[in-house]
């Protein structure tokens, strides 16, 4: 794909079939108890080079939904529902050796924690040569090199040397470049990162985020970027789906959701955010708790925390069917909720 | 590179096991010292005189102070003088090393069955998490760990060896004189033994792989699409190795310890028959010397675990 | 596989633990209240000689046959629950006694006294466990309480370690912090803070010791180190039929049994408190 279609695509995503199309995503753990549902109907596009947020507060589903992609969930624990297609395949029913020749180099993933992430025990060029060798048919050597170009590429300097380097003597932040120039190895057209930041510092995180971003444009890799950081997603992304409870509440362009963002939960997590121009006032958090999975409310699952709840909102909202805007709330349209403070 | 890597490990693995090794000596000697009344008297035997036991005294040096005492007593060890005993008038240092190759072969014959059974029993548990095979395996390592392995060894004895036959009974020839007959000898006693051994390694090998299988590294090794025997055959043992060298290094000091009575039921003379006829006998310097040698030899062991860690976990060399 | 059967497998998982939690506890309890009542409960004297039985194999007389001196091997096992049980309690209390205070202090104090007493640990340990006992019960003199002792030396270093270990944790931990910056002494922090904590994982160590003692204390009478005759712990007994072996093997067969089941209680008691006390472990 060259440079100028995937920023056409970027400029027009409609335009473009959708390279991952999740429908009715459901996943359910198992416990002593009984099954929970982790997610409820989770559906979303991600068009070729378009940078996709998912953003929601911990154990709202996020995490969970990334993993069940490429089936990364503990197959005794959990169940998973629905369909998840990928240029055209159901992720979801595939069998382990097709999904196998689809993750690493048609899907790529880098995780939260870098340094549990990586093998303690193999230095971190074998590790990305490896990935590639098993995907490509191609010498050792050859191997090597283009390792070290895919280092290189991440940032990381005097690749020759740190390619035999062991993961525990790199930075956080080394060791996330290096998770990307493996998860990026074979070429992939989409990458998930599961909050690939939370771990850490604030300035290493921005250059991460500077480096994804970059990446992207460059080479039109398509980006799934779960996180609970508005902020984060604001710098980088395209689009946001915004989860809360299992469930998505708003799926919209990055500018309209920041300019006017139509659910309340939308709204109150940018209230929540820290944010310049306003110091010295005490940031509002949301008041009360998220329900449990063991027991969700009925209606809407915001309800309880939602200071625009009205007796209508005991019904369950239906997600607007609208591709390009939806939002899950009764009140979508009637009400003018604040954004983010610019 | 890599050979100075491997110096400095060993320096710094010297540098740990020296302390060991002289507090060990201090308290082998030290043991001496719990016997109960005038040690003296012990050591000249019941119905000695007086004369004797102050001739005894002398000689022993139970008339100067402890640390003097235990300085020379030191010092003679190092020559490889560990006295003689008192009961046969051979020096002990002959007696041990006449008995140690026995004892040697069936703790290496024992380590063997419980590395060669025990880890291909701990993958194929942890290969299918509560299935019949991992029930069997569990339950098996509770056992195994729970048997008196001397019971073990009579059955053994009862059954192969008196009713059907097929193994000696008892005794032992030396490995010098015919590997091949005394391996033979050595194979129900190695069993017996082993029967914990392999419980332990299986156990452990069990919870390793376990352990490496809900890691996130794992995680990551599916993500990038390596096929599942390359995960398990590269990454998974290479990292329960680290695991399966420290169970080695315990189960290896267990072994040398249970040959002790394993010995006594097969009536071989190694170095467990040496020390507890000593033991009842109240012959203490061969309950010494016997001591020595078998912490001497866990401490090498121990030594040689320690490089072998460092050079497969990078994370231990940093330190 | 269904939602159905996962969780019925989940169930059976939960009770089967429990299952062993209450077998094993039932059966100790059982041996206990046997051993107490031991006088009442066997047939025989244990070192009543009926010369007309001698090697007798089992059956209506002697229910476990009688041994080489013509004595109830069933009566003898009843009698010797409680030498087995009283030894291996016996070795767990003196390394207890020994192992606490001594890791208390390593913990507590570090520095020069933490690194004597963690080196003084690693060389006993790096003993073989019965070699030592032996050398220490040769040194001592052979019999039941002097073996016991040598074993409960043996074992200290395994409770120090694992007390000084937990005292680490406590003493790092912010309420000890809290505590001393309202000027509590060390005293009063070791004994209402730090032991309180090291307390259950000291609890399942020493059932899981007391399944080691009991095989130690087994080993080291049938070597004729521990019990004296005519005493009939179950090693010692293990020790006659093994002189009788060829003659008569059906008598080692209880007295094993016996050891395995005692141990393999002690063993599960230890692992099911261990998985009770300890929450991260629940759902293994």
């Amino acid at each position: 794909m060259k440079d100028s279609s995937a920023s056409d695509l970027i400029q027009n995503p409609a335009a473009a079939e959708p390279l991952l199309r999740v429908e009715d995503l459901s996943i359910f753990f198992r416990t002593a108890t009984g099954e929970i549902q982790a997610t409820d109907s989770i559906s979303f596009s991600v068009r070729p080079g378009e940078r996709l947020g998912i953003v929601g507060e911990s154990g709202c589903g996020k995490t969970v939904t990334g993993l069940s992609l490429l089936g990364l969930l503990p197959r005794f624990m959990t169940r998973v529902t629905g369909k998840a297609y990928f240029e055209g395949q159901d992720l979801l029913s595939m069998r382990r050796a097709r999904l196998r020749r689809i993750s690493g180099p048609r899907i790529g993933m880098i995780f939260q924690e870098p340094m549990r992430a990586l093998d303690p025990v193999f230095t971190v060029g074998e590790q990305i040569s490896e990935t590639l060798r098993a995907h490509v048919k191609i010498g050792k050597a050859e191997a090597r090199a283009r390792v070290i170009d895919a280092l290189a590429e991440v940032g990381i300097p005097s690749p020759e040397r740190r390619y035999d380097d062991y993961p525990h003597s790199l930075s956080g932040g080394m060791q996330q470049r290096v998770m990307i120039a493996m998860a990026l190895i074979c070429k992939p057209r989409l990458l998930i990162a599961d909050e690939p930041t939370t771990a850490l510092d604030v300035t290493v995180q921005a250059q991460i985020i500077d480096l994804l971003h970059t990446i992207s444009e460059r080479t039109g890799t398509a980006l799934i970027f779960i996180t609970h950081d508005l902020g984060v997603v604001a710098e980088l992304c395209t689009r946001v789906v915004i989860v809360y409870a299992g469930q998505i509440v708003e799926d919209a362009p990055i500018e309209r959701v920041y300019r006017s963002p139509q659910h309340p939960y939308t709204s109150a997590l940018f209230r929540s955010m820290p944010s310049l121009g306003v110091r010295g006032v005490p940031l509002p958090s949301i008041g009360g708790r998220v329900p449990s999975l063991a027991n969700m409310p009925a209606g809407c699952r915001f309800r309880e925390r939602c200071q625009y709840a009205q007796p209508e909102c005991v019904a369950k909202p239906a997600l607007d069917t609208n591709e390009q805007e939806r939002v899950r709330c009764f009140r979508a349209g009637e009400l003018t909720l604040p954004g983010a403070v610019v | 590179m890599q050979g100075r890597r491997s110096l400095r490990l060993i320096g710094h693995g010297l540098l740990q096991a020296g302390p060991i090794l002289v507090m060990a000596t201090f308290l082998v000697f030290a043991l001496m010292h719990l016997v109960p009344g005038d040690l003296a008297f012990t050591l000249a035997g019941e119905n000695a005189t007086r004369e004797r036991v102050e001739e005894i005294r002398s000689l022993y040096g139970l008339d100067r102070p402890v640390l003097v005492q235990y300085g020379s007593w030191l010092w003679k060890m190092l020559h490889g003088d560990l006295s003689v005993s008192l009961l046969s008038g051979e020096p002990v240092l002959t007696s041990i090393l006449h008995r140690l190759p026995v004892t040697l072969l069936i703790v290496s014959a024992a380590m063997a069955l419980s590395l060669l059974l025990g880890i291909p029993l701990g993958i194929l548990a942890s290969a299918r998490p509560r299935s019949l095979i991992d029930s069997f395996v569990t339950t098996f390592a509770s056992i195994g760990i729970a048997l008196p392995s001397f019971w073990l060894a009579m059955i053994l004895v009862s059954l192969l060896a008196l009713t059907f036959q097929w193994f000696p009974v008892s005794g032992m020839v030396e490995p010098k004189v015919n590997l091949f007959d005394a391996l033979y000898h050595a194979f129900l006693p190695a069993v017996a033994l082993a029967a914990s051994g392999v419980a332990e390694v299986a156990r452990q090998t069990r919870s390793a792989l376990m352990e490496v299988q809900s890691s996130q590294y794992v995680r990551t090794l599916v993500a990038k699409g390596l096929p599942a025997s390359q995960i398990f055959w590269k990454h998974g043992l290479k990292n329960i190795s680290v695991t399966l060298l420290t169970v080695t290094g315990l189960l290896f000091n267990r072994l040398l310890g249970g040959t002790v009575v394993i010995e006594a039921v097969f009536a071989i003379s190694g170095m467990g028959s040496l020390v507890v006829g000593a033991a009842t006998g109240k012959d203490y310097p061969v309950v010494q010397g016997v001591m020595l040698t078998m912490v001497l030899i866990v401490i090498t062991i121990n030594l040689v675990i320690e490089i072998l860690y460092a050079l497969l976990d990078p994370r231990v060399a940093r330190q | 596989m269904t939602a159905q059967s996962s969780k019925r497998s989940l169930w059976q998982r939960r009770h089967l633990r429990n299952f062993g939690l209450y077998v094993s506890a039932a059966y100790l309890i059982a041996l206990l209240v046997l051993s107490v009542l031991a006088p009442w409960i066997a047939p025989y004297s244990p070192t009543h000689q009926d010369l007309g039985a001698v090697l007798m194999p089992p059956g209506p007389q002697h229910l476990l046959g009688a041994d080489d001196l013509g004595r109830d091997v069933f009566s003898r096992l009843i009698f010797g629950a409680p030498l087995s049980l009283f030894g291996s309690i016996l070795a767990v209390l003196v390394a207890c006694a020994i192992g606490l205070p001594f890791g208390l202090i390593a913990g507590f104090s570090g520095g020069w006294i933490d690194a004597v007493i963690s080196r003084t640990i690693d060389t006993m340990l790096s003993f073989p466990a019965i070699v030592l006992a032996i050398g220490v019960t040769g040194a001592l003199g052979v019999g039941l309480i002097n073996s016991m002792i040598a074993i409960g030396i043996v074992f200290s270093p395994t409770v120090a370690r694992l007390v000084r270990g937990q005292t680490l944790i406590g003493r790092e931990a912010l309420y000890v912090d809290a505590g001393r910056c309202f000027g509590a002494t060390n005293t009063r922090l070791v004994l209402r803070h730090i032991l309180p904590n090291a307390v259950q994982p000291v609890i399942v160590q020493v059932t899981l010791l007391l399944a080691t003692a009991l095989l130690a204390e087994a080993s080291l009478s049938f070597l004729g180190l521990g019990v004296q005759p005519p005493q009939p712990s179950w090693g010692a007994m293990l020790s006659r039929a093994y002189h009788y072996m060829e003659i008569e093997p059906s008598q080692m067969y209880a007295p094993g049994l016996a050891i395995l089941m005692t141990a393999l209680a002690f063993n599960t008691l230890g692992e099911s408190l261990r998985v009770l006390l300890d929450p991260t472990m629940k759902n293994r």
